[in-house]
């Protein structure tokens, strides 16, 4: 990638990008960039392969929340074989559970609590899946809150995140987890549950059997990494899928869905 | 019979005949059936309308026998909402090269 004038992002590129080697090279290095980011007089302006047009932002933050994007896209098309879930992922006793992404159900919110109760956080929002065995992999970038934090967040969870508060604009705040808390770029880890999230303010929380067909239906939804067969996406989120216990669960309380969580998971 | 089959452009007329694209591989996981279609990369999979109507179609059939036969199989259902819904599933299975024409 090229950085042109863009000093201001660098603390947190390196903060929010924690376990990622980012080495200068020399601008005659023969390798045209994937991704291009540079200064103008209102912010920073990038451009990519992703992007249909270029994108403007004012705020570092949110220069740097939405480069992730087109990172994570460059790291895929490197990685031959690789799928990648649009979820939320953290490491319980069994194994890994994911939460993939739907729309307002605080996917990055519940994670981050899991690993406040001491869930390992392989991601918040993207998990790339190995090219052989499919193990979720983490990606040792810092998870982001939305803010305000909902009235759902107690205060032992605001503390937690306060002591970790990392980059932080109006609307997002990056959190500054340990290495026990989210591991090392690489890890890898094997997929034990799959758990559907359904904030729901009206009814008693709860933690039920999900169909592994609407859940297949619903991983390859999430599935950004299209540069693979269709059969071959198909059989290996199958496999998954198969594998794994398949939950869907209702919730308005944290404390009441890491207790449900925790019970058929073990944290 | 002629067996000749040939690819689709639309199924606007009637009494024609549709037969499955061969190249289509099923997976099916409970009661739902996954499509992908290896010549395009297209996965789609079917609600249980879809699901009967994939049955139907292990012999070749046209939208007016299907419409029938799932009317007669759903006479609760109102016959033109039947009609409408056969009809647009045929053209996205056709649209997406699920389905051929059959000669």
């Amino acid at each position: 990638m090229a950085l042109i004038n863009c000093e201001a992002l660098y603390p947190h590129l390196f903060t929010i990008l924690r376990d990622w080697q980012i080495k200068r090279v020399d601008p005659s290095y023969d390798h045209q960039p994937a991704i291009i980011i540079q200064k103008t007089e209102s912010g920073f302006q990038r451009q990519s392969k992703w992007l249909s047009k270029p994108k403007n932002f004012r705020n570092p933050v949110d220069a740097v929340c939405d480069f992730i994007v087109d990172l994570i896209h460059a790291y895929i098309a490197d990685n031959e074989g690789m799928l990648c879930l649009h979820c939320a992922a953290v490491e319980f006793k069994q194994g890994l559970v994911i939460f993939p992404n739907t729309y307002r159900a605080g996917k990055s919110l519940f994670s981050i609590k899991l690993a406040s109760c001491g869930g390992l956080l392989f991601s918040d929002d993207i998990l790339p899946l190995t090219a052989q065995k499919p193990l979720g992999m983490a990606l040792g970038i810092l998870p982001r809150l939305r803010l305000p934090l909902p009235e759902l967040a107690d205060q032992t969870f605001v503390d937690f995140v306060a002591k970790r508060e990392g980059p932080k604009n109006s609307r997002y705040l990056y959190v500054n987890l340990t290495e026990d808390e989210q591991p090392l770029f690489g890890t890898t880890s094997n997929i034990c549950g799959i758990t559907i999230l359904q904030r729901d303010m009206t009814n008693k929380p709860q933690l039920v059997t999900a169909k592994k067909n609407s859940v297949l239906k619903d991983v390859i939804l999430r599935n950004f990494a299209r540069q693979n067969p269709a059969l071959e996406i198909i059989d290996r989120l199958h496999s998954i899928v198969e594998g794994a216990e398949c939950y869907s669960l209702r919730y308005s309380d944290l404390d009441q869905a890491v207790a449900l969580v925790e019970d058929a998971f073990g944290l | 019979m002629n067996n000749k089959r040939r690819k689709n452009s639309g199924p606007n007329k009637r009494g024609i005949h549709y037969a499955k694209n061969h190249s289509i591989v099923e997976r099916r996981i409970d009661d739902t059936v996954f499509l992908v279609n290896p010549e395009t990369d297209t996965i789609l999979y079917l609600n249980q309308l879809g699901t009967a109507i994939w049955h139907l179609l292990a012999e070749p059939v046209s939208i007016e026998e299907a419409t029938i036969t799932v009317q007669q199989a759903f006479p609760d259902v109102p016959p033109q909402e039947i009609a409408d819904d056969v009809g647009k599933l045929f053209n996205q299975l056709s649209k997406k090269d699920f389905l051929v024409l059959y000669n």
